[in-house]
């Protein structure tokens, strides 16, 4: 109840629409994702309170995942990656003039498999919150290394390029002043690195302007499927079909959603599988069945709510996104962890009461709000780009009123670009950079405790558990790897 | 693809390299009280052995062969062109002022990087640049720079 008096004050209110305005806005334009989104918002935020601030990021996050499938339906480009498997079958029901039922099953599929995530985030983050107290720095740090080899194992094409991507990202967050001995970093004389390179620029960067160096190379063509968006209202029959797609796609969306590396992509490309296998007809998938429309956006909407259930409680952000959330919660002067809902329930519960809320809200704006986001659709991607690079260059110069900001962030936008061209991935980076200053205190205060002893992460359960994890995974990484070559030999006759 | 590799990741074992002399020069201190370079030191150390890992299995098994997209001259070309234009966007903010910086700098990128009639290209601009300033400058109170040039006429 205290969660929804939070909510439900008019300037969060305000805020929550914004942020599902501008997430679904993101989520229908291909090209701008809901990190490049919530990062070019996070500068605009520093003016609000921090649970208003959150409301509004974690806002354009579910936003997106609504939005994303609107052009996956009409347009047969993902909006963001989370859609992809949306496009199979929605595309197809398009074609075939039922593109509002898809239309309609989605909106309707993500507000009931969002809200029945809130639900589980609900019940399960008191406890795991609970739990947590118990944990002291060798958890946290085995925890946090457990979180970054696991998002790298899931996240990438190659498991090397992403550790070594973490590695970079550790690195880059010991730039500055170390807070224990007062010695500067990594600053080469430069004054404005003294305060260590800022999320924003890095993220912006990495996200926004490397997004926009890509597509410079290729002409994005647009083609919207020109049939008449009607009958969204999903009949009888549809829900006959689409129910048990859908609930299985919100329990594999939650537990995948709370797994650190996993949230709203994997949750929907598994959940499609699982489909497709569960069906009795699975060679139909592809060519416009409704249960492939309703499950993989079930899945992503109830990935999405259930990512928070991690970063609330233990304080680990589960995919990039929540990185981002964190470092906004930091910035705001606000420590996640368990000690949050204890510390700060205002934020706590207002963030979650604000997500009912929110998924009302994105439920209303779809439907009624389709043939406007349709239109949107048709803004040509030259009209938009020169408008996204004035809005990082701004965002990025607002935090602290610094070229040298500025500056990072297009270099950070070179990095990016060259990343993405040579299949680096960059969620493992901006994970590791968020979490490297923290996994440096907790592994240094582990040590210190220990008296340099490194028993002390063995010996201690629930640390033991996350490193046995993490070696399983690296284990598995490295027999997968000899196993795929293996298969690539040519065999004797 | 490969010898694209090869140089991505020895670039990446030599910048291990630099970074892991850099932390040791910080102060590795020991296991019981770890000094300023400990941790970057270990994860530098953890990058140079990723890379060199990387570098073998491309040498030896040929392994991303085809992996990534690879760069193409007239790409580079286009590129280079983008962001030196943003830099110096940005670097005239302090010349000129944000207001004309912007609109040069929007106007460039309308009609450069993305063809477009100079009718649209104008209007485009000022559209942006007139909402960017109500956004930023308005609504959040941010302070951009004048520009210098103005400051000394003005004075």
């Amino acid at each position: 109840m205290r969660g929804f008096a939070v909510a439900l004050q008019p300037i969060n209110i305000l805020y929550c629409l914004l942020g599902c305005l501008i997430g679904t806005l993101v989520g229908v334009l291909p090209g701008l994702g809901p990190t490049a989104a919530m990062s070019l918002l996070l500068p605009a935020t520093f003016h609000a309170p921090p649970v208003t601030a959150i409301i509004m990021l974690a806002g354009i996050y579910y936003g997106a995942m609504y939005g994303g499938s609107t052009t996956s339906i009409l347009v047969n480009i993902p909006g963001e990656a989370a859609s992809v498997m949306t496009c199979l079958d929605g595309y197809q029901m398009a074609r075939q003039g039922m593109a509002g039922r898809a239309l309609g099953i989605c909106a309707f599929g993500s507000f009931i498999a969002g809200t029945l995530g809130l639900v589980g985030l609900t019940l399960v983050a008191p406890p795991l919150a609970k739990f947590a107290l118990r944990f002291g720095p060798p958890e946290y740090f085995s925890l946090m290394c457990m979180g970054l080899v696991v998002l790298s194992f899931l996240t990438s094409t190659s498991m090397i390029r992403a550790l070594m991507m973490a590695c970079f990202g550790v690195l880059l967050g010991t730039v500055g002043i170390d807070t224990v001995s007062g010695s500067a970093r990594f600053t080469f004389g430069v004054t404005e690195l003294l305060d260590g390179i800022g999320l924003v620029p890095l993220v912006m960067g990495l996200f926004g302007i490397s997004e926009i160096l890509v597509n410079l190379e290729q002409a994005t063509e647009r083609e919207i499927f020109k049939t008449k968006v009607k009958g969204l209202l999903p009949t009888l029959s549809d829900w006959a079909q689409a129910k048990w797609a859908l609930l299985r796609g919100t329990v594999i969306g939650f537990w995948l959603g709370i797994l650190p590396g996993g949230g709203a992509v994997l949750a929907s490309f598994v959940s499609y599988a699982v489909e497709k296998r569960v069906s009795k007809h699975p060679e139909k998938f592809g060519t416009g069945l409704i249960e492939g429309v309703a499950s993989p956006e079930a899945a992503n909407n109830s990935a999405a709510q259930a990512a928070f259930i991690p970063l609330l409680t233990l304080g680990l952000p589960a995919n990039v996104v929540m990185a981002l959330l964190l470092g906004a919660l930091i910035l705001h002067g606000v420590t996640p962890g368990p000690l949050l809902m204890a510390q700060n329930p205002d934020i706590f519960w207002g963030v979650i009461a604000s997500m009912y809320l929110g998924n009302i809200m994105l439920l209303v704006l779809n439907l009624p709000l389709i043939g406007l986001w349709v239109q949107l659709l048709r803004i040509p991607y030259p009209y938009l780009m020169p408008m996204i690079i004035i809005f990082c260059i701004l965002g990025s110069y607002s935090v602290a009123n610094s070229m040298a900001d500025v500056f990072f962030m297009f270099l950070f936008g070179i990095v990016g670009y060259v990343m993405k061209k040579l299949n680096f991935d960059s969620p493992p980076l901006v994970l590791a950079f968020v979490l490297g200053p923290l996994v440096e205190y907790y592994f240094k205060s582990s040590l210190m405790f220990s008296r340099g002893s490194f028993t002390v992460f063995f010996t201690r359960p629930i640390s033991l558990i996350c490193l046995t994890i993490t070696a399983a995974i690296f284990a598995w990484s490295i027999v997968s790897g000899l196993r795929q070559k293996a298969q690539m030999l040519p065999r004797e006759p | 693809m490969r010898k694209t590799y090869t140089i991505a990741y020895a670039a990446w074992t030599l910048f291990a390299v630099a970074a892991g002399v850099e932390s040791w020069r910080l102060g590795f201190g020991g296991f019981a009280r770890p000094g300023p370079g400990f941790v970057p030191f270990l994860a530098a150390a953890a990058l140079g052995v990723l890379g060199v890992v990387a570098l073998l299995q491309t040498w030896l098994a040929g392994a991303d062969k085809g992996d990534g997209k690879g760069f193409r001259v007239g790409d580079i070309l286009k590129i280079f062109i983008a962001v030196l234009s943003l830099f110096g966007g940005v670097l005239l903010w302090d010349v000129i002022g944000f207001i004309p910086a912007t609109f040069l700098l929007l106007l460039f990128l309308f009609r450069c990087v993305e063809p477009l009639g100079w009718r649209r290209v104008v209007i485009a601009s000022a559209l942006t640049l007139a909402f960017t300033h109500i956004l930023f400058v308005v609504l959040l109170g941010v302070r951009l720079p004048q520009g210098r040039v103005w400051t000394y006429f003005l004075n």
